[in-house]
């Protein structure tokens, strides 16, 4: 029994890498309200070696790190835009799954709104321009009537 | 010898997608030789398919697709099942799914549709199935060789795909996917043949709700099988080819009510006419971004740029040749009148709130490849994006999902709608408030509000529906009740989980907040074609034992390729969920292994929710059929 726990073991130190699973604890005493921090912090940054995970959602060794780094960061008084500012110089900007608020990134912020400005203004437009082609024939249609 | 006869029915396939142009493009149209030309392409693709079925089930290695995907070892079911679990095999699956579909249609419309708009809906199909044909018998071939000599043993099916939810989720999900192949053949057979919109209206109906039934039982198996096998304990991720899934779902869920608008009010025939074209569409595009290794996930398992090409130029011929047709050959019908305040109104609204999410997520998944391909430093779009971004707009779709059935068309008033429900929202704002003060946001409670009222008024209609079938609303209301469970359950689940990740060793007990965990043992399984480790796992809540987990750690020697089994045990109430891993540096002493536990309240009823929503679906598609039928045979 302990000889194959200790085979797989091995086997998962190996292949530990390809499959992204389940967190590690976290060590040192924290308030409360710094590990509410930490846990949407590890929500919002990707586990830098998966492809889509969240590091809450990773048991890579570099995500167990990198949260240890984080909970540290956070205790030593570090606010949350440091913190993820730090790990975007470091690991570059898609480390964040939630995309930074900057000029290349305003399309991506727009787009449901402005689908939905360009829509209610062609809708707008072809009511408009129904009610106009009624107005207009109208009195056509009256016309011939009258006289 | 069996290879050869596999390729050979592909190329049969390949004729008789040719034989569907010819026939359909004739001036004297024959119902009989399109009927024969479907036909024989369905026999065919079935009759390749079976082949390939067959030659996993004898482990025919000298085929490069059984060699990657199959193992002598592997249970039967999965050698079945991995015949369709990787590339070429599913898109033999695509092939024959789509044939199946306009040889339905082929056999069963011939009288519904007018002569014209039959022949040269299959005429469309015909060159659709043409380009699927050929892909399938050159580029992504599912019976190609392998190099001599002949490999003795296969590469085995990748484990976490050896699972019951996979077997099936693809074929589902096809089923979805290839049958908006249907309204898009539909659309430029009726603006080719010149087919008044609300006509076309009548008999694309039932197409586009057996389409959007199959797409969403697909789309919440898949989310099933990754809630069950994926081990973080959530159902939606995000993920790109989730969001490539949803896209298709998402118009087709617009074209399925402007289609009904258009049938019974003659309004948006253009917009319908669109939508149809777009959603097969983004149906072949979720393929692309799959396929062609544009993106990055979990489920790109055949990454191959040259097939991604192909599609690609599929693609733009595709949706090219429809919007063409579109505006060399769209009429405006004679829109009725309404105003804006209207159950018209409410789904024009309802319309344009599904698009701007459609775009949005269109637009995310899209983002990161573009930005690599433009050069610029690499960003990531995921799961808190969509959360900030789209979830709000579901939320507003739930405001026209719940009164917009409940005013009338033309024209409505408030007064009488509120006086008619004053019981059900002051109940559902209760609720809502109660839900805020256990701990909800804002949107949280908010949401729970509007699906409770989704619920009861979707019951209250199916209590006045009319017997008759013609008028009857219940497919309608049973669907917006799915939808309504589903987004009750989903927005309980998402505020009151518990989750609780701890390192722990065998005998150990932990305790964090009202839930105790113990792993009381563990023990060594074997399996047919794996080993692994079992916990068990008391689970203990204020001192109550609660149940026990058996989560397990397996390895699959063929792969060598370690994975966690969760065990989820449910009840109507909540989800206990845990699954085991082993941590990594473990030295000397016992093992230490990272314990994962969940309590998800409500979570069974996410996938009743939905799977009462495609119910609904399912009804609307045989009323609209039968409708079609009647119309025949009325004459009208």
């Amino acid at each position: 029994m302990m000889k194959l726990i200790h085979k797989l073991t091995r086997l998962g130190a190996g292949f530990g890498l390809s499959i992204c699973l389940i967190v590690s604890g976290i060590a040192s005493a924290q308030t409360p309200e710094e590990l509410e921090r930490a846990n949407n912090i590890f929500k919002e940054v990707r586990c830098p070696v998966c492809t889509v995970q969240s590091l809450s959602e990773s048991d890579t060794t570099l995500s167990k790190n990198l949260r240890q780094k984080i909970i540290g960061d956070i205790a030593s008084g570090k606010s949350d835009v440091e913190v993820l500012d730090m790990l975007s110089k470091t690991y570059g900007d898609d480390i964040r799954l939630m995309p930074k608020t900057e000029a290349r990134t305003v399309p991506l912020w727009l787009a449901p709104w402005s689908v939905l400005l360009i829509g209610g203004l062609g809708i707008y437009w072809v009511r408009r321009r129904r009610q106009l082609v009624i107005a207009k024939q109208d009195p056509n249609i009256k016309g011939p009537k009258a006289s | 010898m069996l290879p050869f006869i596999g390729q050979f029915f592909l190329w049969v396939a390949v004729l008789s997608s040719l034989g569907m142009i010819i026939f359909g493009g004739r001036q004297h149209i024959s119902h009989k030789h399109l009927k024969l030309t479907t036909s024989i392409q369905v026999y065919a693709l079935l009759l390749a398919a079976f082949t390939l079925v067959y030659l996993f089930l004898i482990s025919d290695f000298s085929i490069e697709n059984v060699y990657n995907n199959s193992h002598t070892q592997k249970p039967l079911f999965y050698k079945i099942s991995g015949s369709w679990g990787n590339h070429e095999g599913s898109m033999l699956l695509w092939a024959l799914i789509s044939a199946s579909y306009i040889g339905a249609f082929a056999k069963y419309f011939s009288k519904p549709a007018s002569t014209a708009l039959y022949a040269r809906s299959l005429q469309a199909l015909g060159f659709a199935s043409l380009g699927l044909n050929l892909f399938v018998a050159t580029l992504s071939n599912p019976f190609k060789r392998m190099p001599l000599p002949y490999p003795t043993e296969g590469q085995g099916l990748n484990p976490l795909l050896q699972d019951v939810g996979l077997a099936i989720h693809p074929p589902v999900l096809y089923l979805g996917y290839v049958g908006l192949i249907i309204p898009w053949g539909l659309a430029l057979g009726a603006l080719v043949s010149k087919t008044p919109a609300r006509e076309w209206a009548s008999i694309v109906k039932p197409w586009t709700y057996i389409a959007l039934a199959f797409l969403t039982t697909g789309i919440i198996l898949g989310s099933w099988w990754a809630y069950r096998e994926l081990g973080w304990g959530g159902w939606w991720f995000w993920d790109p080819v989730e969001n490539a899934s949803l896209i298709p779902w998402l118009i087709g869920l617009a074209l399925a009510h402007s289609v009904m608008v258009l049938s019974t009010r003659g309004g948006l025939g253009n917009w319908s006419f669109a939508l149809a074209i777009l959603a097969f569409g983004a149906s072949v595009l979720g393929t692309f971004l799959v396929r062609s290794g544009s993106l990055v996930s979990v489920h790109a398992f055949a990454a191959d740029p040259g097939r991604g090409i192909a599609i690609l130029a599929y693609l733009c011929v595709i949706v090219g040749s429809g919007l063409i047709a579109l505006f060399v050959r769209g009429t405006d019908s004679a829109p009725p009148e309404y105003k804006m305040f209207s159950r018209d109104g409410a789904l024009l609204a309802h319309n344009l709130f599904i698009m701007a999410i459609t775009i949005t997520v269109l637009l995310g998944t899209a983002y990161p490849p573009i930005i690599q391909a433009l050069n610029l430093a690499p960003l990531a779009v995921g799961a808190p994006f969509y959360h900030a971004a789209v979830v709000p707009f579901m939320v507003v779709v739930l405001v026209f999902m719940a009164f917009g059935p409940e005013i009338p068309w033309r024209q409505a008033k408030l007064r009488p709608i509120l006086k008619h429900s004053v019981v059900a929202i002051s109940l559902a704002a209760v609720v809502g408030i109660i839900v805020l003060w256990l701990g909800a946001s804002p949107l949280g409670a908010l949401a729970t509000f509007l699906s409770l009222l989704v619920i009861v008024f979707s019951i209250r209609t199916a209590r006045r529906s009319p017997h008759m079938r013609k008028k009857s609303r219940l497919p309608m209301a049973v669907a917006h009740f799915g939808v309504g469970i589903f987004a009750l359950a989903a927005t309980i689940t998402t505020v009151f989980t518990v989750e609780i990740d701890t390192p722990i060793i065998e005998g150990q007990t932990i305790e964090r907040g009202r839930y105790t965990l113990e792993l009381a043992k563990l023990e060594e399984l074997k399996g047919k074609n794996f080993i692994s480790v079992m916990g068990t796992v008391n689970v203990t809540k204020d001192g109550k034992a609660l149940k026990t987990l058996s989560p397990e750690y397996r390895y699959y020697p063929a792969r060598n390729m370690p994975t966690t089994e969760s065990d989820i045990k449910f009840n109507i109430f909540r989800d206990l969920r845990a699954s085991m891993n082993i941590v990594e540096e473990a030295g000397e002493g016992p093992v230490r292994w990272a314990l994962r536990f969940h309590m998800r309240p409500a979570m069974i009823w996410l996938w009743i929710g939905t799977l009462i929503a495609s119910l609904g679906l399912f009804l609307a598609a045989r009323n609209s059929w039968r409708e079609a039928m009647e119309r025949e045979r009325d004459g009208t």
